[in-house]
C-alpha cells in the first residue's frame, strides 16, 4: 500500500517539477552562442568549407588581413575627416599610477601613464571632457606574489586618501583639494560653459567649487555617517546634482536638495519613510538625464545589504519652500551586490546591478554574456554614452582571496561582452560625449 | 511508472552529434537551439533562479562543445547536454555558497505586480503551492536538486543519472526513493 503511496506521489512530484520547471526562457541567438563557443576551440581541421568548396586556412587569413588592410585605410580615412585630433577617452585609475589611453583588448594595454605618485581612486571625467578629478593617496605598497607573476595586494591594506586632484588631460595639476575625500560629483554644464564640483570629505561635509577650485558653497555635516572602507571609496558618492547649480545628497533624513545660489535653504525631496528600518539609509542616487527624477538606493548597509531600488519625481524649485518630499515608489528590491546607480539614455531604465529596473515597475536581471564578469563579484557599474552614439557599461569587481585582495575594471557592450580594461584598477571612466553630467 | 519527458526533439540528433563534433559549427547552433530551453529548465531546479540558471547554461556550452566527440551515444544528445547543465548549476551554486552572498529573486521584490519566480504573472493559489515547492528545493542539496532535475525534467533513467553523477544505477535509485519519501513529507502531499 505504502508502495502504491509512492508510486502516486512520485507521479504527482514529476508534475509538479515539470510545471515548475517550465519557466520562460528568452529567446537565444542560438547562431552567436554556437559562434563564440566555436571561437574558442576551431574545428578540427584546418580549413572552412565556403559554398561546397574546401578553401585553404592560409587562403582564409590571406584574405583576412587583405580586409583588415583594407578596412583599416578606410576607417582611418574616415576617422581622420572626423575627428583630425582623437583624444584619448578613457582614464583608468590604479593602485600605483593613473592611465589614459583608448581602452584596448587587454589590461592597462595601449595606455599612456599619466601619473604614478600615488594610488589613485574613481576617476571621473568632467562633462566637458577637459578635466579629471580623481581622490588620490599614497601608493600601495605590493607584496610579493610568485616570481614572475603581478604583485600580490595586501589583504588588509587600508587605502588612504589624502586628497582630491583635478588634472588636466596632459597630467599636469588644475587644483587639488586636500582632505579625506569620500567622493565628489560633477555638475551638468553651466551657462559659462563649465561645470561645479562637489566634494564631500569623510566626516560627511559637502564643498562645491568652481572650475578654478574656488569654494562657492558647500553644507556641513547632515548626520550622514560615511563609510571610510576602500569598498565604499570606489562606489559612487551619494551625490548627485539634479541641475547646473542644484546638489542632491544623501543625508539622515532621506535625500536632500541644495541650490548653490541659497546654500542655506535646504529641501527634503524624499524622506526616507516610516517603515524605514534604524540602520536604513540612501546609498546612491541617480538623476534621469533630463533632471525630471530620481532613483535611489535604500539599504541598512553600504555595501553587502540587500536593498530596495526607489523613483521619485524631483520638484521644480528647489528653494526649501516645498514641503519634505514623499519616500519614493519602490522600483525594485535588490540584492547586497547592487551598489551603485546609473540612469540609461533612455530615462526609463536605472542600471542597480544585476538589475535594470524601470519606472514602469520591471527589472531584469542583467548578466555578462560570456561569463567574464561573475555578477556577484561587481562592486559598481555604471553606463557611459560612447562617441559612436552607442553605450558602455563600466565595471569595477572584487577579487579576494584569503591573501589578497584587489579590484578590477572592465567595460562592457551593450551585448554584454566584457574586457578587462584595468588589473588591479580603482575604478575608470570614459570620455562623455553628447550628453552631459549624467556621471554617477 | 512515472512518465518522464522524452528523447525526442522531433529531428536527426544523430547527424547533428557528428557534423558538430566535426567542427560544423552550423551544426552546433542547431543543437543549441534545440536544447538550451531544457537544459535552462534543468539549471533552475538545481539553481532556484533563472538568472543563474541561464549562467549556468552559457558556461555548458563551451564544455559541451569541447567534449562532445566523447559522446558515444548520439540519440542521447539531450540528457548528456541536460547533465551538463545540472552540473554548471551545482558548481555555480556551491560557488554561491562559499561567497556567502544571498540573493533575492527579482519577482520576490514587495509590491507590483505577483509574479512566479519565472516572470510569469500568476495566480496567488498557485503561487502558494509553487512556493511550497520551491521551499522544499531550497532546503535540498545542490547534488539532490540536480538528482531530481535530471530524472523528472530532462528524464533520465537510473543508468544515465548515474553516470552523470558518478554514482551506480542501483545508488541512485536508493537515493532517489529517500529523497521521494522526503518531499511527500515536507510537501504534505495527499
Amino acid at each position: 500500500m505504502a508502495e502504491m503511496d509512492m508510486d502516486a506521489f512520485e507521479a504527482r512530484f514529476a508534475e509538479r517539477l515539470a510545471t515548475y520547471a517550465a519557466i520562460p526562457v528568452a529567446p537565444i541567438d542560438a547562431d552567436s552562442i554556437a559562434h563564440e563557443v566555436v571561437g574558442v576551440r576551431p574545428g578540427p581541421r584546418g580549413s572552412l568549407r565556403l559554398v561546397g568548396l574546401r578553401v585553404p586556412a592560409v587562403a582564409w587569413v590571406l584574405l583576412a588581413l587583405a580586409t583588415a588592410v583594407a578596412a583599416g585605410l578606410i576607417a582611418g580615412a574616415l576617422l581622420h575627416r572626423l575627428a583630425p585630433t582623437p583624444r584619448p577617452s578613457l582614464v583608468l585609475a590604479t593602485e600605483t599610477g593613473l592611465y589614459l589611453g583608448e581602452p584596448g583588448e587587454g589590461t592597462q594595454s595601449g595606455l599612456t601613464l599619466l601619473r604614478d605618485d600615488g594610488s589613485f581612486i574613481g576617476p571621473r571625467w568632467s562633462p566637458n571632457g577637459t578635466l579629471i578629478a580623481v581622490i588620490h593617496g599614497p601608493p600601495i605598497p605590493p607584496q610579493p606574489g610568485t616570481e614572475g607573476a603581478l604583485p600580490l595586494t595586501p589583504a588588509l591594506y587600508r587605502l588612504v586618501a589624502t586628497d582630491l586632484l583635478v588634472l588636466r588631460p596632459d597630467g599636469t595639476t588644475a587644483f587639488a583639494f586636500p582632505g579625506a575625500v569620500a567622493g565628489f560629483a560633477w555638475a551638468p554644464i553651466g551657462a559659462d560653459g563649465a561645470s561645479l564640483l562637489a566634494v564631500q570629505t569623510a566626516s560627511g561635509e559637502i564643498a562645491v567649487l568652481d572650475a578654478g577650485g574656488r569654494r562657492v558653497g558647500g553644507s556641513g555635516a547632515r548626520g550622514l555617517e560615511i563609510d571610510r572602507s576602500l569598498e565604499a571609496t570606489l562606489l559612487p558618492p551619494r551625490l548627485v546634482w539634479a541641475s547646473p547649480t542644484v546638489l542632491l545628497f544623501a543625508d539622515a533624513r532621506g535625500v536632500s536638495a541644495m541650490d548653490v545660489a541659497s546654500p542655506d535653504k535646504l529641501t527634503t525631496v524624499v524622506g526616507m519613510g516610516s517603515d524605514a528600518g534604524p540602520d536604513d539609509r540612501v546609498t546612491a542616487l541617480a538623476v534621469t538625464p533630463d533632471g525630471s527624477a530620481l532613483a535611489l538606493l535604500v539599504a541598512p548597509c553600504d555595501t553587502g545589504c540587500d536593498g530596495e531600488v526607489r523613483f521619485a519625481r524631483l520638484p521644480r524649485e528647489f528653494d526649501g519652500s516645498a514641503e519634505p518630499g514623499p519616500d519614493g515608489r519602490s522600483l525594485a528590491a535588490i540584492v547586497g551586490a547592487a551598489t551603485s546607480l546609473s540612469w540609461q539614455d533612455d530615462g526609463e531604465h536605472v542600471l542597480a546591478w544585476p538589475l535594470l529596473a524601470s519606472s514602469g515597475d520591471r527589472a531584469t536581471r542583467l548578466a555578462a554574456s560570456d561569463g567574464a564578469v561573475d555578477t556577484r563579484d561587481v562592486v559598481a557599474a555604471w553606463t557611459r554614452r560612447v562617441a559612436d552614439g552607442s553605450s558602455r557599461t563600466l565595471v569595477v569587481t572584487r577579487f579576494s582571496a584569503f591573501n589578497d585582495r584587489h579590484f578590477d575594471a572592465w567595460l562592457m557592450a551593450a551585448d554584454g561582452s566584457a574586457t578587462r580594461i584595468g588589473e588591479r584598477s580603482l575604478g575608470a571612466d570614459l570620455r562623455p560625449t553628447s550628453r552631459a553630467g549624467s556621471a554617477p | 511508472m512515472v512518465s518522464v519527458p522524452a528523447n525526442d526533439v522531433g529531428l536527426p540528433s544523430e547527424g547533428l552529434v557528428e557534423r558538430a563534433a566535426r567542427g560544423d559549427e552550423a551544426a552546433f547552433s542547431r543543437i543549441v537551439r534545440l536544447h538550451h530551453a531544457d537544459m535552462t529548465r534543468v539549471a533552475f531546479v538545481v539553481c532556484g533562479d533563472p538568472g543563474l540558471a541561464e549562467e549556468a547554461v552559457a558556461a555548458a556550452w563551451p564544455i559541451a562543445w569541447r567534449r562532445l566527440s566523447s559522446l558515444r551515444e548520439p540519440d542521447r544528445l539531450r540528457p548528456w547536454l541536460c547533465s551538463v547543465a545540472a552540473n554548471e548549476a551545482r558548481q555555480i551554486i556551491r560557488s554561491r555558497r562559499r561567497r556567502a552572498v544571498m540573493e533575492i529573486p527579482v519577482p520576490d521584490m514587495g509590491g507590483g505586480v505577483m509574479v512566479d519566480h519565472g516572470g510569469r504573472a500568476m495566480d496567488p493559489a498557485l503561487r502558494a503551492a509553487d512556493l511550497d515547492l520551491a521551499n522544499a528545493l531550497a532546503r535540498l542539496a545542490p547534488d539532490d536538486r540536480a538528482l531530481l532535475a535530471l530524472r523528472y525534467v530532462a528524464g533520465l533513467n537510473s543508468t544515465e543519472l548515474g553516470r552523470a553523477l558518478g554514482m551506480s544505477a542501483s545508488g541512485t535509485r536508493a537515493r532517489l526513493a529517500r529523497l521521494l519519501e522526503r518531499l511527500r513529507q515536507e510537501l504534505d502531499d495527499g
